[in-house]
């Protein structure tokens, strides 16, 4: 195992099972790795201030909360130089939920939550395409996500 | 698909429920006495609720949620894949989920049979992933890679 950032063994234990239940109690985790709780306090802290843990959430199922529609949008630009303004006007769209530069044939590759067809082609055609900058979009609907996870942390 | 979930409605969810998932989906870890001090309501309430949104599947799960480049995760990758026939579509599925960097994998339209997105460590772990891994998949015609060379942000879905 290499050290990342100083990470130790005992920090990717930790990590491995945060990262699948952020709400786990933390004395369940010491007891696991074993260490003191007040040890798991300070180490989740300290992987915080190194922005290895840069937040917690509950997963969502976008169906579940009426967003039907997962697209991919490739978006093509008039100059390249206008990159850093484009993600500013794409970040005013909440439907975008990832951002993306990217090589390739595409400048920038986004992923879009919509409710419906109709809501994509909406955002599509009255915010997206009417960004100063880009030049067009091409856009792959996902049918299904047949799966998505976390990265491997103990590896 | 073996279920009928493309007949799938949307969950029955109130406002309350609306203004919890708001608060729980940006810290994890928020007490639920302060999330009940802001919607309201008690203690009590938060736990049922947020028990009723997991049984009912509108929250899958929590997490901590990592920055793959500070553990080492240096390369990201989106990646487009032609299959042979169409029909190979489910067994090249079950072998991608074999493989932990694939993060994600879906099912698209457009040129693109599946769709999926990779996290390793290094362009050349990408490459050795792609070459003795998923080029080995059979069924598999050909791939196409996009390197993401920044992720510019991240978020969930927006909660009305």
């Amino acid at each position: 195992m290499t050290l990342r950032n100083n990470l130790d063994e005992v920090d990717l234990k930790i990590l491995d099972i945060i990262t699948q239940n952020a709400r786990i109690p933390f004395k369940d985790v010491a007891r696991e790795v074993g260490i003191s709780r007040a040890a798991v306090h300070q180490r989740v802290n300290r992987m915080i201030e190194l922005e290895v843990i840069i937040g917690s959430g509950y997963h969502i199922n976008p169906n579940k909360v009426d967003f039907k529609t997962c697209s991919y949008i490739g978006i093509y630009l008039e100059k390249g130089d206008l990159f850093t303004e484009v993600v500013e006007q794409l970040k005013r769209i909440p439907e975008i939920v990832e951002c993306h530069y990217t090589t390739g044939q595409y400048a920038i590759f986004v992923k879009v939550y919509a409710k419906d067809n109709e809501h994509l082609k909406n955002i599509l055609s009255s915010q997206v395409q009417k960004i100063q900058g880009i030049a067009s979009t091409e856009t792959f609907i996902s049918l299904e996500q047949t799966f998505k996870r976390e990265i491997p942390v103990n590896s | 698909m073996n279920n009928a979930d493309y007949l799938e409605q949307p969950a029955d969810i109130d406002q309350l429920d609306e203004k919890i998932l708001k608060l729980i989906t940006r810290n994890a870890r928020i007490p639920f006495l302060e999330v009940a001090r802001e919607c309201g309501v008690s203690g009590a309430a938060i736990h049922q609720r947020v028990q009723r949104l997991l049984n009912i599947g509108v929250i899958t799960g929590s997490e901590f949620i990592v920055d793959p480049q500070k553990l080492g995760y240096n390369t990201c990758a989106y990646m487009g894949i032609y299959l042979e026939k169409a029909k190979f579509h489910k067994q090249v599925v079950a072998a991608m989920s074999k493989i932990p960097e694939i993060v994600e994998c879906h099912y698209t339209t457009g040129q693109y049979a599946i769709f999926i997105k990779i996290q390793t460590k290094t362009n050349k772990h990408l490459k050795k992933l792609i070459d003795e891994e998923l080029q080995e998949i059979e069924g598999i015609a050909r791939t196409e890679t996009y390197m993401s060379l920044e992720m510019n942000f991240k978020r969930q879905v927006p909660i009305k």
